[in-house]
């Protein structure tokens, strides 16, 4: 008797998450976008951006996944498992590793399943092709904005997302290719906070405790970013210290706006999200797909950001 | 005749389809102190549990000063005035003695604002009421027992309880302790409190109670003034049947051969070289208060406490003992106080709680454990639904018979006994008594601790009597009176 | 409670202790195939199974210690670090089976050095130590890798994660190969019983001869054991020995196991149980996959089924008290 209650609030509970996806027999085009992470506002971004691409074509039924944090990275592997047992018709991926995701996107091969890589970039000769942006071109743009801030002396600091991860490895790059060229700046490390908030604040804090003359901060992501800056506040360095993010979401571009932030290097997360469904909506109905899309980086400083709070 | 202040009219009560009561009836005058007694199950708890409104009745009433009280439940039972002393005391250690009498009833001003001078106060003067001037600002864990169950007590009278009902209140206390409790008695019947008290040990009703209620099986047998019921006839109403003397004859003189020899044994802070043997088919008694490191000293011998120094000779050879393995490989054998915290893996099947300390090949051999453990169970008389129930099921008088199976499977031949008798009921404390003489007249060496001194007096050949952690005395049966083991007991001399 | 007669109640309590958790694996199993088509397909089910694997290999370890009536919360961290070793050997030229036996061992002797804190320093719980472990490991895994993952390892590795036998996936071998170990060893052997004994009480156990220490010891070893048979088949499955790996594992070991019918005062549960148990996170999480629901539900749920699965075993206790 006690067992049928727990029986039926477990089949409300499969229920329920069966509403939020329809079994229609109908012919529609199933696409699944599975990203590292939903859990900040760029994920969020990109998904609303795929989400407007499936929009504009009916016939395309589109599914958006991802883990629970982005060092979930078995989790990720296993959600690609089942999306492929589902003979979908294409995939978009936003690798959370390397060489852990490659067998998994080799069985999509196997199956027939074209694979679209999107914002992380990763050396898989057989994906269908590539939608993000030159990291590396915004880790250098992010570097220049500094040098240019401080006067071209003084103590440097990068926060970073998950090692490995080529994104965040070329946005480090890109930086360091322009701050060592700068013989008055003093690099002193790039730290990992796995692209979250809470961690990036910790990272910021440690930071501040080592180097109290630390002059300039490149976070490579806006949840670390928004930590740091909350780090910074909380010891009455706002504006003390430069500040700058990568991704420019709404949050981040109101910080630089306040002035909290001193810059945000712009990702275009809608349109990356929207190129890369309509790659994949090409490759699923088997025409030519572009190999190398580069949505393209803008920076945000105080004096444009109200344009980008559409 | 006065009217009853507490009467049970025909109380019926089931639980599945076993019938706990059956249409018994009961009553309590004002100022008397009233008995209950009965074998383990024959619905004593039951009944009391339902007087006190933890229990409804599935039939019959409940009259309050000749008023009826239904629906009764423990808070309307509180404020009628009837209080539960339970034999599992109910105080939280970490709080002090008048926190634990106020507990959930703290006096307070209009402001829920504890009044901590006021407490405090109160506090001493029940304590002092009953006879005890405790500071009431100690926490309780540092009391002793008896001073706990008065503490209990004093909860009890705080709130002008006018019924106490004391739940087996000397299980844990020693004789010195027992007279004092029977002091806080009879203040309360001098202030006019009616007490319930149930008890297995039938001495104490004739030393401290008015009227006594045989109940038997869920019914009530016989309820009469405590000076028309002897004693055997008292047996023979709990019993059914007629009462064979309790205690066996004494077990025959033992074997000079020395079994367990002690020297020197210390542990600091709980006692201090206690020398002593005991030779094979010997019964020693270990008399002492509560306190005086009896269980402390068992414990250490069987190498389940750490020990400072001594030196110890098992079956004349010397031995190393660091663990109860060590112990058990070397026969011997610890009945401990507290079955069910120490005796019983109570979850676990009858089975295992028989055969674990004989049974340690890397194998489990069911079969075998199975037959062994019936023959055993047969040969004691365990009485119990099946193998594989677990042994919290039991009763208590089986339980320990279970303990005592476990020795005998594992063929010991010195048995360390700690109240071996202890809330047993009647039925099962003979077959305990019979098989201890039976394990010393076959050769097997007995280390009994007893706080019944009647006990240790009808099966001892000899008494170790223990005071504050040293050996007092030692006295042999001819010589073992009661004054004389009080006597070095309380720290004088013999 | 109910006007049931005691035999019915006892019955129908051992038998919902005994096959609660596999009804509830099959009810969950039907419902799923009736949302999705996809669901009971060979295909599907060999993806449930290679997902679970590395759940119920630690829940096999979690399960002998909580049935002491204790915990390990270091067995993500000993997965990962001993994923991590093993990748390093493998990258300096260590051949495969040595690789295998590093990954065990690391997990089996850092295990026992739970169980040792935890019994010579009479630590009150085994919380304490094993937290401490958890945060150490996890430390050296990040340590000695700089915080990089350790790639492209060689397969005769590969293939405990990633090979097949017969159509049959290696990690389900390999699970199954445990389960009939443990359930031997907690079922037929003194030792293994010893632990449902200390489980059940330890200070009676310590007086019925049992040597508590050592078992305690042996118990907290093999659960380290697991740990490092999981990084093996992870490592295998991912191709790679990452230093993040098993973030979060402990906490669904110790899912699976109580889901499974154990309970956290000791002395109770079984291997079926356990694997059971592994198995319903399973389902539960390739079930929400295939219906698209995101990752964060999913989470919701396996909390709901973990707060029902202890709220059935209470009510059940109720019923029939004592067992």
């Amino acid at each position: 008797m006690r067992n049928r209650r727990f029986i039926s609030f477990l089949l409300v509970m499969l229920l329920g998450g069966a509403a939020c996806s329809r079994s229609a027999k109908t012919k529609k085009l199933d696409i699944v976008l599975v990203t590292k992470a939903l859990d900040s506002e760029f994920w969020q971004r990109l998904k609303s951006g795929a989400e407007q691409a499936a929009r504009q074509n009916p016939e395309v039924r589109l599914a958006v996944l991802a883990p629970e944090r982005e060092i979930n990275i078995d989790q990720q592997v296993a959600i690609l498992e089942d999306q492929i047992l589902k003979r979908v018709a294409a995939l978009a991926v936003a690798p959370a590793g390397v060489a852990e995701i490659i067998p998994v996107l080799e069985k999509a091969r196997a199956a027939g399943i074209p694979v679209l890589i999107v914002d992380t970039d990763i050396p898989w000769p057989h994906r269908a092709g590539f939608v993000g942006i030159d990291n590396r071109l915004g880790g250098r743009m992010a570097a220049e904005f500094i040098v240019r801030a401080i006067g071209g002396r003084g103590k440097v600091a990068v926060i970073r997302g998950v090692l490995g991860v080529a994104t965040q490895e070329d946005r480090l790059a890109g930086f360091l290719d322009v701050i060592q060229k700068v013989p008055g700046i003093q690099f002193v490390g790039a730290q990992p906070a796995n692209s979250e908030r809470a961690l990036g604040m910790t990272v910021m804090e440690n930071l501040l405790t080592r180097h109290p003359d630390l002059r300039a901060v490149f976070a490579t992501n806006d949840q670390m970013a928004l930590g740091a800056m909350e780090a910074i506040a909380a010891r009455n360095l706002t504006g003390k210290i430069v500040l700058v993010g990568f991704d420019a979401g709404r949050e981040a571009v109101r910080a630089v706006l306040d002035g909290r932030m001193d810059a945000v290097v712009a990702q275009f997360p809608e349109r990356i999200g929207e190129r890369a469904i309509q790659e994949a909506i090409k490759a699923a109905r088997g025409q030519p797909v572009e190999k190398f899309v580069d949505i393209g980086t803008g920076l945000v400083t105080r004096e444009n950001a109200h344009e980008f709070l559409r | 005749m006065t009217a009853p202040l507490l009467e049970l009219r025909d109380i019926r009560k089931s639980f599945g389809g076993v019938t706990a009561l059956d249409g018994v009836s009961f009553q309590v005058l004002p100022g008397e102190v009233h008995a209950l007694v009965g074998e383990n199950g024959a619905g004593k708890s039951t009944l009391m549990n339902i007087a006190s409104g933890v229990l409804q009745p599935d039939s019959g009433s409940i009259l309050w000063d000749g008023q009826p009280a239904p629906d009764l439940d423990p808070r309307k039972a509180r404020q009628l005035g009837i209080a539960f002393a339970h034999q599992e005391l109910a105080l939280v250690p970490q709080l002090s003695i008048a926190e634990n009498i106020y507990l959930g009833r703290h006096p307070t001003t209009p402001k829920p604002v504890v009044q901590w001078r006021v407490m405090l106060e109160r506090a001493r003067q029940l304590l002092a009421e009953l006879g005890r001037p405790l500071d009431p600002s100690l926490p309780v864990s540092r009391l002793s027992v008896g001073e706990q169950q008065l503490v209990e007590i004093a909860r009890a009278l705080a709130f002008h309880a006018r019924l106490v009902i004391m739940d087996e209140p000397t299980a844990a206390l020693s004789e010195h302790e027992v007279a004092r409790l029977f002091e806080v008695i009879a203040r309360l019947k001098h202030r006019g409190v009616s007490v319930i008290y149930i008890t297995h040990r039938l001495k104490e009703i004739y030393q401290t109670a008015d009227r006594v209620t045989v109940l038997r099986d869920g019914r009530h047998v016989i309820t009469a003034s405590v000076c028309e019921l002897p004693h055997d006839t008292l047996i023979r109403h709990m019993v059914g049947r007629a009462a064979q003397d309790q205690l066996p004859p004494l077990a025959p003189p033992p074997s000079p051969t020395t079994a367990l020899r002690v020297e020197n044994f210390t542990a600091r802070g709980r006692f201090h070289d206690v020398s002593f043997s005991v030779r094979r088919g010997e019964i020693l008694g270990l008399a002492g208060l509560v306190g005086a490191g009896r269980t402390d000293l068992l414990e250490a011998l069987f190498g389940a406490a750490p020990a400072d120094s001594g030196r110890l000779w098992i079956h004349e050879r010397p031995a190393r003992i660091r663990s109860p393995l060590d112990a058990i490989r070397l026969g011997m054998a610890l009945v401990p106080d507290d079955r069910k915290a120490k005796g019983l893996i109570l979850g676990a099947p009858l089975i295992w709680n028989v055969v674990l300390p004989s049974h340690r090949r890397f194998l489990i051999r069911s079969a075998e454990e199975r037959s062994q453990t019936e023959s055993i169970a047969r040969e004691l008389r365990i009485r119990a639904a099946g193998f594989d129930q677990p042994t919290s099921s039991l009763s208590g008088g089986n339980q320990q018979k279970v303990v005592l199976a476990r020795w005998l499977l594992a063929r010991a031949s010195i048995f360390l006994m700690d109240e071996p008798t202890r809330g047993i009921d009647v039925g099962a404390k003979a077959e305990v008594y019979e098989l201890i003489r039976r394990l010393a007249s076959g050769g097997a060496a007995i280390v009994l601790v007893s706080s019944e001194l009647e006990e240790i007096l009808g099966l001892a050949h000899r008494i170790l009597v223990m005071h504050r952690g040293r050996v007092a005395g030692e006295l042999p049966r001819e010589q073992a009176t009661e004054e004389a083991v009080m006597r070095l007991a309380t720290g004088g001399v013999a | 409670m109910t006007a049931m007669p005691a035999w019915l109640a006892r019955a129908a309590s051992e038998a919902l202790r005994r096959f609660g958790p596999v009804l509830a694996l099959l009810l969950m199993a039907a419902a799923l195939s009736l949302l999705s088509e996809h669901f009971l397909t060979l295909d599907n089910l060999l993806n449930v199974f290679r997902q679970s694997a590395v759940n119920a290999l630690l829940a096999l370890g979690q399960l002998t210690v909580i049935i002491t009536a204790g915990i390990d919360l270091s067995v993500g961290s000993l997965l990962g670090l001993s994923c991590v070793l093993a990748a390093m050997a493998l990258k300096a030229g260590v051949p495969s089976a040595a690789a295998v036996l590093l990954a065990l061992a690391t997990g089996a002797v850092l295990g026992a050095l739970n169980g040792i804190l935890f019994t010579k320093l009479r630590l009150p719980h085994p919380f304490i130590p094993t937290l401490g472990m958890m945060n150490v490991a996890r430390g050296l895994a990040l340590v000695l890798t700089g915080g990089f993952p350790i790639s492209e390892l060689p397969s005769p590795f590969r293939f405990w994660g990633a090979g097949a036998v017969a159509g049959i996936p290696m990690p389900v071998i390999v699970v199954l190969f445990f389960c009939v170990l443990f359930h031997l060893f907690l079922t037929r052997t003194t030792p293994g019983r010893d632990l449902y004994a200390i489980g059940g009480n330890r200070q009676a156990a310590l007086l019925c001869g049992v040597p508590v220490d050592r078992r305690l010891i042996l118990a907290y070893s093999l659960s380290g054991l697991m740990a490092g048979a999981g990084a093996v088949i992870l490592a295998g499955r991912m191709n790679s020995g990452f230093p993040l790996a098993g973030v979060g594992a402990e906490l669904d070991s110790i899912a699976a196991v109580i889901i499974g019918g154990a309970s956290f005062f000791g002395g109770v549960g079984t291997v079926l149980g356990t694997l059971v148990g592994a198995l319903i996170m399973g389902v539960l999480r390739n079930g929400l996959n295939l219906l698209n629901v995101s990752a964060y539900w999913q989470t919701v749920v396996i909390g709901a089924v973990i707060v029902a699965a202890v709220w059935v075993d209470v009510v059940r206790q109720r019923a029939a008290p004592g067992r």
